[in-house]
């Protein structure tokens, strides 16, 4: 057993994609390139305006709790949260503080054995709350770079000149955003990249935000503290200790803004306070940044007390029932499920699926392929059966095939064409019928890469057996041209052609394989057999 | 022309009859603003120019018989609600640059009807205060005897509309702000109950309590401007969706039998002068004669009343506040860093009664006291509430004097600051039960001063409180 366990838990802002921001009617548009024009006085705070929720906002959240395995409050309420920063014109953020609107809830991650310690880490999901996004601030200070503003205030040291000033931008102020709270639950850096990447994907799933973490539509903070394995238990979420041991105070760790950045800012954490732990020293409970450049944690404050902030119930929102609000909640088929589905519908391997549903738009255009590319085969002579004992029979051989053909073929195309499956043109059904050329051997795999590059290059919708056609990248069944094969091949093995004359048939294979490497795979070999055995009677 | 104390009806009369026309009126108000104003220093700003003109279009209005209930009707409005355009400085020095850029729901609605505004009436600064001592612009002093204060926090209102220097006023009421200076002026001032009227557009105190209503020169017209402003407001999510009633239809339908309870703890606080009780008892006799049945009732946490309002209303009053910091809009100071601004511009801008409440809700709401000091007046404020709600299952409304003596005198009790507090003593219960309340002027003292009786019913029950009070 090692001698250290990690204890990691997570914090997760998303914004929502709705219309309008959370209290008021103005466009939910942070990126737009003006600044302050999606601004109204509710949401730059002028005096006597009041909050009004957005519906679709508060449906949207219980669509994530429920796609967590949370539990929705009957009853919920907002609570003003006081902090006093130029980008927050209220002076108080409105958030949830006792009684957030979904609670309870846990998500399953699996992992094959060479990446992680455990194959199922179980999550706990402490809380799932509503609440709005601050302004955004931009820093010029004359001997510094644009930077964030330091909690002591910008500009007490600086000189104060015409270039050093501070933008505020309230675009982004009081845009919708979810906060979800795991407990202590997560145990390595790898777990904790693959939480985040699955509720980014469940967001994308549920289609309430694009969680683009470069955006900072997803922000992710990680609490970390690395305790004596044996000491200490987790109860409701807490990390609580056994007997006299003393726990190690948590690192907040922020400015993780990409996975590798949680994976690698987490690792170093573990590192770092596991050799702090060897050396017998210890630390306060601190916030943390991980600075990408240097490739390290770096102090930002510590913290002898939790800050102030002086919560209270929000006096201009009446409590509210989220159940009722949302109605019937219907979050589809989330990616873990369709992920494992993959694996026993269709035959795809782990690896895979995991692939093919990262993505919604991907794992729709594989479905589609799938069941196009069984009527394909059905339709071919050379595949015998009914559509359903083609996807019974064939379902490991057809998977193999098309998982190979989706995940590294189309993917490789795409890349190298620097598309992506939303500016892709290419028909599932096309796409399956190339798949189906090559499973009955019509095409071989060289050529049918080409008119894969040929499919996607074009920006068109064109069927693979044209291009086949056009190109002459099928199977040769022209007499003529084969004949010209056939009597090249008779003129250089004039000994094979003897000894089959002399009655050895077999040997009449070999110069099958000779004619069709003359024709660059594209000869129908049948047909050569054929014309061979008859050009040699 | 003589403005007597002129109604709404009244007006609407002479200017449907052409007995004088709407520019002749605001003048003759505005002239009587001018001469009265820089001592009785009820507006902060005057809007003489927007008033003649919209005077004028009101008179063709007229002309062609297409006006409202409010076409050409003289108002003001408290410093502390937003009219689009026009400067409101909530009276304290922070928003002196300040202009609307939005208006009040219920001012847009008043709007929407014709009425023109003659500008925006002194108030303790965002309604901190008792007395309207705490305006950064000077006190108010009331028309009726001006070694006297107005009242507060809508002195301005109260003393526009008692002076003849508007028709009416829409003022903010949190714990005792229309009632009270109505009371001192003798004019009419009704709280709506909390969510009848949108709070969208009133710089807000604390939120929870704030109302908005109007100070007039009679019940009716009272009724007639509830009918315009009440009502659900899409801005404003702690509105009701109830119909509002037609105000105006049962002002004087018969009292008899009616159920008129009496709260003894509210005649036995400590200071009530007996030329104020007699009054209010006085009343009660004459609701008695019209055939209305008079019981004595209890309201037992009446006396926690001013301890539960002065946590509550300080913690979401320095919640409020924070948005003032003299960046995005208002007055800002000139200093050297981001911090010397925002503390200069406070310090400057705010006056001190301000500073206290942002000190003492600071404090209440802080991590070690909230349980002590929020929760707890909170528990205790739902007892109030409790109180109320008993009640009236036996009583149909209550009468109790609104203030237990008239109008004290200008900077009397300005030093002694739970003095001042208490003041509000009859009126906060109903403000932190969120219930409608009016205060009528009952009678004068000896010394000529107005003593108000105030008359408190249930939960949007505003009809049954103008029925009763169109009797006093």
């Amino acid at each position: 057993m090692p001698k250290y366990t990690t204890i990691i838990g997570m914090e997760i802002h998303v914004e929502l994609k709705t219309d309008s921001k959370m209290f008021c009617g103005c466009k939910n548009d942070p990126f737009d390139s003006k600044p302050n024009i999606h601004i109204c006085p509710v949401c730059t705070g002028q005096p006597g305006t009041l909050p009004v929720p957005n519906k679709k906002a508060l449906e949207w959240i219980v669509k994530i709790g429920t796609a967590l395995n949370c539990t929705t409050a009957k009853l919920s309420k907002f609570d003003r949260k006081h902090y006093f920063y130029p980008d927050l014109p209220k002076a108080y953020q409105i958030s949830q503080y006792d009684e957030p609107v979904c609670e309870n809830g846990h998500i399953d991650l699996n992992f094959v054995v060479e990446d992680n310690h455990r194959d199922v880490a179980h999550i706990g999901i402490t809380r799932v709350h509503m609440e709005e996004d601050t302004a955004t601030l931009t820093h010029n200070n004359c001997h510094s770079e644009r930077s964030e503003e330091s909690k002591t205030g910008p500009s007490s040291q600086a000189p104060q000149d015409d270039s050093a000033y501070s933008l505020v931008n309230f675009n982004r102020a009081g845009v919708p955003l979810v906060e979800i709270v795991s407990d202590p639950d997560i145990q390595s850096s790898t777990e904790a990249k693959k939480y985040c990447q699955e509720l980014q994907l469940i967001f994308r799933y549920l289609e309430i935000s694009n969680a683009d973490m470069e955006k900072g539509q997803m922000r992710c903070e990680a609490n970390i503290s690395i305790q004596e394995t044996g000491k200490f238990k987790i109860k409701d979420g807490l990390v609580k200790p056994i007997g006299d041991y003393k726990l190690n105070n948590k690192v907040e760790l922020k400015n993780l803004n990409s996975f590798k950045a949680i994976e690698r800012g987490i690792e170093f954490e573990i590192k770092r306070q596991t050799e702090m732990l060897d050396k017998g020293e210890d630390w306060i409970q601190q916030t943390r940044g991980w600075n990408d450049k240097k490739q390290e944690t770096v102090m930002q404050r510590e913290k002898e007390t939790a800050a102030d902030y002086r919560y209270f119930p929000e006096p201009d929102i009446p409590p509210f029932e989220p159940l009722k609000i949302a109605g019937d909640v219907h979050v589809g088929e989330l990616p873990q499920k369709r992920r494992s589905r993959f694996m026993s519908e269709y035959g795809f391997s782990f690896a895979d699926a995991e692939i093919l549903t990262k993505d919604k738009k991907w794992s729709g255009f594989t479905e589609e392929v799938m069941s196009e590319l069984i009527d394909w085969l059905h339709s071919m002579p050379e595949v015998k059966g009914e559509t359903t004992e083609i996807k019974k029979n064939k379902k490991e051989k057809i998977a193999r095939l098309a998982g190979g053909w989706l995940t590294s073929k189309l993917v490789g195309v795409l890349s190298d064409l620097k598309k992506d499956i939303r500016t892709l043109k290419v028909k599932p059904e096309n796409f399956a019928e190339l798949i189906a050329l090559i499973y009955t051997d019509k095409v071989n795999s060289t050529n049918a890469q080409k008119i894969l590059q040929e499919m996607v290059e074009t920006n068109t919708d064109k069927d693979p057996t044209h291009i086949m056609e056009d190109k002459g990248y099928g199977q040769v069944d022209d007499e003529s041209k084969l004949n010209e094969i056939v009597q090249n091949i008779i003129k250089n093995y004039p000994k094979e052609v003897t000894e089959y004359k002399a009655g050895k048939e077999p040997i009449i294979k070999f110069l099958v394989g000779m004619a069709m490497k003359a024709s660059e795979g594209s000869a129908n070999p049948q047909k050569i057999e054929e014309m061979l055995k008859q050009s040699l009677i | 022309m003589k403005l007597n104390n002129l109604t709404i009806s009244q007006i609407r009369k002479d200017l449907d009859n052409k007995v004088y026309t709407c520019v002749e009126l605001t003048k003759e108000y505005l002239k009587n603003i001018k001469e009265k104003n820089p001592d009785i220093n009820a507006f902060i700003t005057i809007t003489e120019e927007l008033a003649l003109e919209e005077a004028k279009k009101a008179d063709e209005i007229i002309k062609a018989g297409k006006q409202k209930i409010l076409t050409g009707i003289p108002f003001s409005v408290k410093d502390a609600i937003q009219v689009k355009g026009v400067r409101a400085t909530g009276a304290a020095k922070i928003l002196d640059n300040y202009e609307s850029p939005f208006d009040a729901t219920v001012i847009s609605k008043i709007r929407r009807q014709g009425a023109i505004l003659l500008g925006k009436t002194n108030c303790d600064a965002f309604g901190h205060g008792a007395s309207n001592e705490n305006s950064m612009y000077g006190p108010v002093k009331n028309p009726l005897d001006t070694s006297k204060v107005a009242g507060g926090s809508s002195g301005g209102s109260a003393a526009a509309v008692a002076g003849n220097m508007c028709c009416f006023s829409i003022a903010e009421d949190t714990g005792a702000s229309i009632r009270q200076p109505a009371a001192f002026c003798g004019v009419y001032g009704l709280r709506p109950s909390y969510g009848r009227n949108s709070r969208y557009g009133i710089m807000p105190m604390a939120s929870s309590y704030d109302t908005v209503g109007p100070i007039t020169n009679s019940v009716e017209d009272i009724a007639i401007l509830m009918e315009i402003i009440a009502g659900p407001d899409t801005h404003d999510a702690t509105t009701v969706p109830q119909d509002v009633p037609k105000y105006t239809k049962d002002l004087n339908k018969d009292i008899k039998g009616l159920k008129i309870g009496i709260p003894k703890e509210y005649f036995e606080v400590e200071g009530m002068e007996a030329e104020t009780k007699k009054i209010t008892e006085e009343k009660i006799k004459e609701l008695k004669n019209l055939g209305a049945k008079i019981i004595e009732v209890s309201l037992p946490h009446t006396k926690y009343a001013i301890p539960v309002y002065y946590i509550t209303v300080p913690s979401e009053d320095s919640s409020n506040m924070g948005r003032l910091d003299g960046i995005r809009y208002g007055s800002q100071a000139k200093a050297e860093n981001l911090y010397d601004i925002y503390a200069k511009s406070r310090g400057q801008g705010f006056p001190e009664e301000v500073k206290r409440r942002i000190m003492i809700g600071t404090y209440a709401l802080s991590a070690g006291y909230y349980d002590a000091y929020y929760k707890k007046a909170q528990k205790v404020r739902t007892l109030i509430i409790q109180d109320f709600e008993k009640v009236f299952k036996k009583v149909d409304v209550l009468i109790t004097p609104t203030s237990p003596f008239p109008a004290f005198g200008i900077g009397e009790k300005i030093n002694d600051i739970l003095q001042m507090y208490l003041t509000d003593v009859l009126l906060s219960p109903a403000s932190i039960a969120g219930v409608p309340a009016i205060s009528v002027p009952g009678g004068m003292t000896k010394d000529g001063l107005p003593v108000g009786v105030q008359v408190i019913g249930p939960r949007l029950k505003e009809e049954v409180v103008l029925q009763i009070a169109n009797k006093l």
